[in-house]
């Protein structure tokens, strides 16, 4: 939810592709944010690049990746790597080769963990354009919710104390000035959490502002989600007698899609529970 | 860093990456060779290794393995083995998150190497301490010495960080699962009889360091010309594959990086700042606002129980 842009990384070693492929790619943008990126000549330099920046190494949101590079399975290691060496099974990586006769379609797909295989002559403006809208959509819904089986594995952990709520809560609502654009609140039975005075301030204004502007029903519990035009969105979880208001209140670069506004909704159901169960410790 | 500027203009004259001499120069990395036993010093500020600093090593380590001697000894440096990946250079830098990005897989790299060097047994000796990701790389050797007086530091939550360099393998694998719990969620400071008697390390070395040399050279020389030699290799090696099979060491490593991902980069629900706070703090050498609470409650409750946990225990 607080991407600024999506990296997309390009391996090939043939400069024109990388050029004519950067060129097409300037001007897409998914959920209203341009992409950025990268590119490597190699599967040695892509790696180099992964090792050394963490927003490929960490962030990657599609990497379309040549086969036939310095061996003519390049690509294909490539992508394993990716997948095993790193450990990230969620960027969206794509084959695209010039030579299918050395990595055919079926072999390549059935042996490795990818998301797409075209040969370079397929690979028009328009198919790009596809391929970069769908795969950074599928990304950011997947990304969402392994973030947010992580979020409910670390509250249920936290079992009945407040302190390791908290504890497991501070990735959310703990923001530091790098991310001073993107604030964001966590807000439970009136309590805002991790917030100074101003901080706190920001979000009583908001909330109030909020209180009277119609928001899309999430439950018939009164769960909504609301969004106002300076991108500042709440999720709001009402009291009931199993648990606690609570409220993720925050402000993003984009609108996000039902399926994760829905899994948003989950985590703050389950904070509301999970906080309701819970108490201070002496 | 503090001399960045005024020795800009000084030209740069780079010894070897195993460097053998005897001279007077600057120099963290060097290597000497005795009776069929290679030592690797590797002296950095503080313990604390940057990136440049690990590729560095990676290299030096890599023409120590080639050299003709059957057993190569870890030395460390003088006041720390390691202290693990460097904050200061990483609270310099432009990109904290990238630079701690670079570094960690950079000391990764380097405990790699050390865990799968086949052709020769392993030693770390740990003459300083050794602390967080350097007290689990220098595990990463067949066999840890450690001097009786050193004291190590095998954790990684005060940081905010899950921690990385093949912790997740190696400590398991030598203390067991609950002790390893144990020692990570409960940030303590670790004796050596207390680190000898869970497995943290084989042998305790002397305090005096002409005593501590001797003996390090005497048993590092036994075990270079130990008839089991061969034996031993042979069944590090196949230690190593059984290891490998049951899960690749690429998984271990996997695994941390995604927990390490979110202390870098989490940008789907946010992004980790217990890190980025804690590392700030502690390279500007601001004092925590309270007493972390673990240390708080032992001292609060039970002081006795708070100085059992610093003693060796008895075993």
């Amino acid at each position: 939810m607080f991407f600024k842009n999506w990296p997309v990384l390009l391996v090939d070693d043939e400069p024109d592709v990388l050029t004519i492929s950067r060129l097409a790619m300037k001007h897409f943008d998914v959920y209203g944010l341009p992409l950025k990126i990268y590119t490597a000549a190699s599967k040695a330099e892509a790696i180099d690049l992964m090792n050394d920046n963490v927003e490929v190494g960490c962030s990657l949101a599609v990497a379309f990746l040549d086969v036939v590079m310095e061996t003519d399975t390049a690509g294909l290691e490539l992508c394993d790597y990716i997948r095993n060496d790193m450990g990230n099974k969620l960027t969206q990586i794509f084959i695209r080769t010039g030579q299918p006769g050395l990595a055919p379609e079926r072999e390549v797909i059935d042996k490795y963990d990818i998301n797409g295989y075209f040969s370079k002559v397929e690979a028009t403006e328009d198919k790009l354009y596809s391929l970069v809208k769908s795969s950074v959509r599928q990304y950011l819904s997947y990304g969402m919710a392994l973030a947010t089986i992580d979020l409910s594995n670390n509250l249920m952990a936290a079992g009945a104390s407040r302190r390791k709520i908290l504890y497991a809560l501070s990735p959310v609502g703990i923001i530091s000035p790098e991310q001073a654009d993107t604030p964001r609140w966590l807000i439970v039975d009136d309590q805002i959490l991790f917030s100074d005075e101003v901080d706190a301030d920001e979000a009583v204004r908001l909330l109030e502002q909020f209180r009277n502007q119609d928001g899309i029903p999430l439950d018939p519990a009164g769960d909504r989600y609301v969004r106002n035009e300076d991108g500042y969105q709440l999720i709001q979880v009402a009291r009931t007698p199993a648990r606690s208001e609570a409220m993720f209140l925050f402000k993003s670069p984009f609108s996000p899609p039902d399926i994760v506004i829905n899994l948003m909704h989950s985590f703050v159901k389950q904070l509301g529970i999970a906080w309701h169960h819970s108490k201070e410790e002496d | 860093m503090v001399l960045r500027d005024a020795l800009g203009d000084v030209p740069e004259s780079l010894i070897d990456p195993l460097y053998m001499g005897d001279g007077e120069t600057f120099k963290e990395i060097w290597y000497e060779e005795k009776n069929q036993v290679g030592y690797l010093h590797f002296d950095f500020h503080n313990g604390a290794m940057d990136t440049e600093q690990c590729r560095r090593l990676l290299d030096a380590y890599r023409l120590a393995v080639q050299r003709p001697c059957k057993v190569l000894v870890l030395m460390g440096g003088t006041d720390f083995w390691s202290n693990g990946v460097h904050l200061n250079i990483i609270e310099a830098s432009d990109n904290p998150p990238n630079e701690s990005w670079r570094n960690i897989n950079a000391i990764d790299d380097v405990v790699r190497e050390i865990i799968t060097t086949e052709n020769k047994l392993t030693i770390s000796s740990v003459w300083g301490g050794a602390g967080a990701g350097g007290a689990m790389a220098l595990l990463a050797a067949d066999k840890v010495w450690a001097r009786e007086g050193a004291i190590f530091n095998p954790h990684y939550k005060t940081m905010g960080l899950y921690g990385s360099e093949y912790w997740t393998y190696l400590l398991p694998k030598r203390v067991g699962p609950v002790k390893a719990l144990e020692l990570t969620e409960t940030p303590l400071p670790l004796g050596m009889k207390k680190a000898k008697a869970i497995g943290y390390i084989d042998e305790i070395l002397p305090d005096a360091f002409a005593e501590y040399m001797a003996q390090l050279r005497q048993k590092a020389e036994a075990l270079a010309t130990s008839p089991d030699y061969e034996r031993l290799l042979d069944g590090k090696r196949e230690h190593r594959q059984r290891d490998e099979k049951a899960r690749p060491l690429s998984a271990y490593r996997a695994a941390e990086l995604q927990h390490m991902k979110m202390n870098f980069a989490g940008k789907f629900y946010g992004g980790e700042v217990n890190y980025h706070e804690a590392r700030y703090n502690f390279v500007h050498k601001i004092r925590p606002k309270e007493t972390a609470a673990y240390l708080a409650k032992h001292m609060r409750l039970d002081m006795a129980r708070f100085n059992e946990l610093r003693q060796p225990l008895a075993y």
